[in-house]
């Protein structure tokens, strides 16, 4: 245990040794806002997800320590809050939950993954509650105990929802909800996955991350084909200790990119589609443009990405370069 | 001596019941404000925008909003967008609080709805406390204001705060003893304010 503790001091004390490294590479990102603003009562507090709505401009932030979802349009000025509850264990009452990923469809509706449900909640775009998408009854067997852990949607609205529990997969749902197919299973294989620890969607590419396993990004088609994995767990530039949140972007010559939030190491790297680090930003810290933990990142376009700070308490926006 | 005692009595009694009766006329629930000098135009388009929840139920403001609605579909001097036109135009320009509504937000929904008036509000209070004689009371407290689609002015308020034991006469009697009733009816009275407003 107290080996526990030295080492989760002595990481920041690394973080800051690699982020004076990074400073010399400041040039990879310009911070250009930032809010603690919760959108309601105060300061956010424990802010885990972000999702940015290109179509309205709005960016989505579950806000699990406020148990609330929080909307900001694209300065990070707050326009919408609200208290996201969910059934009781016994499903009889409802309990203020604990919010842990948002997305958005087309429709403004959202799809909430909440600590405290076993259920996917979709809500109407004014945060009330119409349908609740049980993972068991997806896969057609309510004796299964399994739940929601990660949640991407593509421009097509196609929803993909990773699950853990008795079976460790990713659902694939249609733009109505409706169950399409299991697309990747945890199999002894390497081409499959462990334990996905972030999830992004983008132009039919599928990219998870793993919390264990080597290689930490891999990326699949939308039909569950694996095409390729890279970055280690060793101490290079390339490698990840937690690759916590992630997003495909492509910039305007049409290159395609990963950025990926690594929690321990305090930054966020810029991977090129052959697994090699174009750039890394932030470094640990609190002033602006440094992090301190970050584990919700989201791409806006227009090289402009949001990323979100647990223990900062806070939402950033950087523009890429 | 009796005879003058009883009589003095019984007109003790009846000017009681009076009162009683007078009383509940008194202390007017609904305090309602219009802009000075504006032109109410004849026959507007209005729209009922979901009332806000500040109370700690949920659905309340829901089912205030619905009695809005049907309260204002029958009458002759407004007509009312659907429900669902509004609720759509809301999704569409992602306008999901009506208490503060900014300016480009009002002139998109009036633009989108092609109407004269919203109507927002809020419900501040909803509940229904014990009360050993009437078993409950009902306490209910809504806020609403008609805004101009055109200049996005708030050209009408009203203010409303009522309890069920107001209108109680005498045991019980003539006492509101559900929330439901009780907001419908300071709808109602909210609604016909609204009306007067217009040609």
């Amino acid at each position: 245990m107290r080996l526990l503790c030295l080492l989760l001091l002595l990481l920041p004390v690394t973080a800051l040794g690699q982020a004076s490294s990074l400073r010399l590479n400041q040039e990879a990102a310009t911070f250009t806002a930032m809010t603690y603003d919760n959108g309601a009562d105060g300061p956010l507090k424990n802010p885990g997800f972000a999702f940015y709505d290109k179509r309205a401009g709005e960016l989505f932030v579950a806000a699990t320590g406020n148990r609330r979802i929080v909307v900001y349009d694209f300065d990070l000025t707050p326009k919408f809050a609200f208290q996201h509850f969910v059934r009781d264990q016994k499903g009889e009452n409802m309990v203020l939950g604990e919010p842990k990923a948002v997305v958005v469809n087309s429709h403004g509706d959202m799809l909430v993954i909440d600590n405290l449900a076993d259920y996917v909640d979709v809500l109407d775009f004014r945060g009330k509650s119409f349908q609740q998408l049980h993972p068991n009854h997806l896969l057609g067997d309510t004796t299964l105990k399994v739940k929601a852990d990660l949640i991407a949607i593509d421009d097509s609205d196609n929803v993909y929802l990773s699950v853990g529990g008795d079976i460790t997969a990713v659902l694939a749902l249609d733009r109505n909800l409706n169950f399409k197919r299991r697309l990747i299973e945890h199999t002894a294989d390497s081409n499959a996955i462990v334990g996905p620890l972030a999830m992004a969607v983008m132009d039919s590419l599928l990219l998870l991350t793993e919390f264990r396993e080597a290689p930490v990004l891999k990326l699949f088609d939308t039909t569950g084909r694996y095409l390729t994995g890279f970055g280690g767990r060793d101490i290079a530039k390339e490698d990840f200790s937690m690759a916590i949140a992630a997003a495909i972007y492509r910039d305007s010559a049409g290159n395609l990119s990963f950025l990926v939030a690594d929690a321990l190491r305090q930054v966020i790297k810029r991977v090129a589609a052959d697994g090699s680090l174009i750039a890394s930003f932030g470094g640990f810290g609190a002033y602006p443009g440094a992090l301190s933990y970050p584990t919700g990142l989201t791409y806006a376009g227009n090289r402009t990405c949001f990323v979100v700070e647990r223990v900062g308490a806070r939402i950033q926006r950087f523009v890429i370069k | 001596m009796n005879a003058v005692r009883l009589q003095a009595l019984c007109a003790g009694l009846l000017l009681l019941v009076v009162a009683a009766f007078l009383m509940p006329g008194c202390g007017a629930p609904l305090a309602t404000r219009h802009a000075q000098g504006t032109v109410f135009a004849s026959n507007p388009k209005i729209a009922v925008l979901p009332f806000d929840n500040y109370t700690d139920q949920d659905l309340v403001s829901a089912k205030v909003t619905e009695y809005f609605q049907t309260t204002m579909a029958g009458r002759s001097k407004f007509t009312l967008i659907e429900n669902g036109t509004t609720f759509e135009a809301l999704r569409r320009l992602r306008i999901r609080s009506a208490t503060v509504l900014r300016k480009g937000q009002i002139d998109s929904l009036a633009q989108t709805l092609q109407i004269d008036y919203l109507l927002a509000g809020s419900v501040l209070e909803y509940r229904e406390i014990g009360d050993k004689f009437l078993q409950k009371i009902p306490q209910v407290s809504i806020n609403a204001r008609l805004i101009d689609g055109k200049t996005g002015a708030t050209v009408w308020t009203g203010v409303s705060n009522d309890s069920g034991d107001r209108t109680e006469l005498l045991f019980g009697l003539g006492a509101i003893k559900s929330a439901d009733d009780l907001s419908r009816r300071m709808v109602e009275s909210m609604v016909r304010d609204i009306e007067g407003l217009f040609r």
